[in-house]
């Protein structure tokens, strides 16, 4: 496997859908490859990095589905309701 | 389906969907209250500005209101919602964008003939949530963010910050699962990108 065949796998690889036979080929390449090593970290921190700066969590791809039952938005503001609920009573 | 957190006990879809077909107020309250705040905060995310996310949520409800018969069903309310506060996001953004985008082939890794990277990557200095903690290095990934060019940014906001599914981001922006994953992978490589040079100087 070269670097350019693991990065067009990264995305499955992270969220932990990879084929194992994939897999097989892919873990190998990384221990031989320090440099695709630095990368898929960073690829990994570049999803925390995002979801921290907007107040999302740090969860990793895997246990993302949890973390995002618990990020809970602010409810609606009563002002904003009453306001689209007056704009659709209006003829 | 959506995860609509915060929202009590979801109310049933059958019965929200048959109110909201006969213009039931009640109906569009229960739907206002129940998915209001989780599309305030894709507005937001899209946007960055408070004021414009209310507003988008505001008009996005009303042309829901004004669409209801055309409502087919097929797609959970949630999803239909998200599509129309998307779009009228998307819509407004355009109407006032003011930072230019980059062009993602210049962001995304390059490779030599032979398969490998052209470019020797660096470790990033500290651990990235300790380098998050810094409200100045959280700003700066908002606007890296910002600066990735519309359709990338959009896919990597739904996906990894709101936490939709790849069938619902492409039920969303009316594409295929296949074109968000593409999309979704390649925001992300841009991203990293655009964190670098901050990344790797974090702590000094």
């Amino acid at each position: 496997m070269t670097c350019r065949e693991m990065t067009d796998f990264l995305v499955d690889y992270v969220s932990g859908e990879l084929d194992p036979a994939v897999v097989a080929e892919f873990e190998p390449h990384l221990e031989r490859c320090p440099n695709c090593r630095v990368y898929v970290t960073q690829y990994r921190e570049t999803i925390i990095a995002a979801r921290l700066a907007v107040g999302a969590g740090a969860a990793s791809d895997a246990a993302r589905g949890a973390a995002d039952r618990a990020d809970d938005p602010p409810p609606m503001p009563d002002e904003l309701v009453r306001a689209i609920l007056n704009a659709i009573r209006k003829p | 389906m959506l995860r609509m957190n915060g929202t009590p006990a979801p109310p049933d879809e059958a019965a929200l969907v048959q109110g909201l077909r006969a213009g039931d107020p009640a109906t569009f309250e229960t739907l206002i209250r129940t998915y209001g705040g989780r599309l305030t905060q894709v507005a937001r995310r899209i946007l960055f500005n408070e004021e414009d996310a209310r507003e988008v949520v505001q008009e996005a409800f009303i042309s829901a209101f004004k669409a209801r018969e055309q409502f087919s069903g097929d797609a959970k309310l949630s999803t239909w919602l998200h599509r129309i506060t998307v779009n009228a996001a998307l819509m407004k953004l355009r109407s006032k964008r003011r930072r230019p985008e980059e062009p993602i082939e210049d962001l995304v890794p390059r490779f030599l003939p032979n398969g490998r990277h052209t470019e020797v990557f660096r470790s990033w200095d500290e651990p990235v949530d300790v380098a998050l903690e810094r409200k100045e290095t959280a700003q700066f990934v908002r606007d890296a963010i910002d600066r990735l060019p519309e359709a990338y940014r959009t896919v990597l906001i739904l996906r990894d910050l709101q936490g939709l599914t790849g069938p619902e981001t492409a039920e969303v922006l009316d594409t295929t699962v296949n074109a968000v994953k593409i999309r979704l992978h390649r925001a992300r490589m841009a991203l990293r990108t655009l964190l670098a040079p901050q990344m790797e100087g974090a702590a000094s």
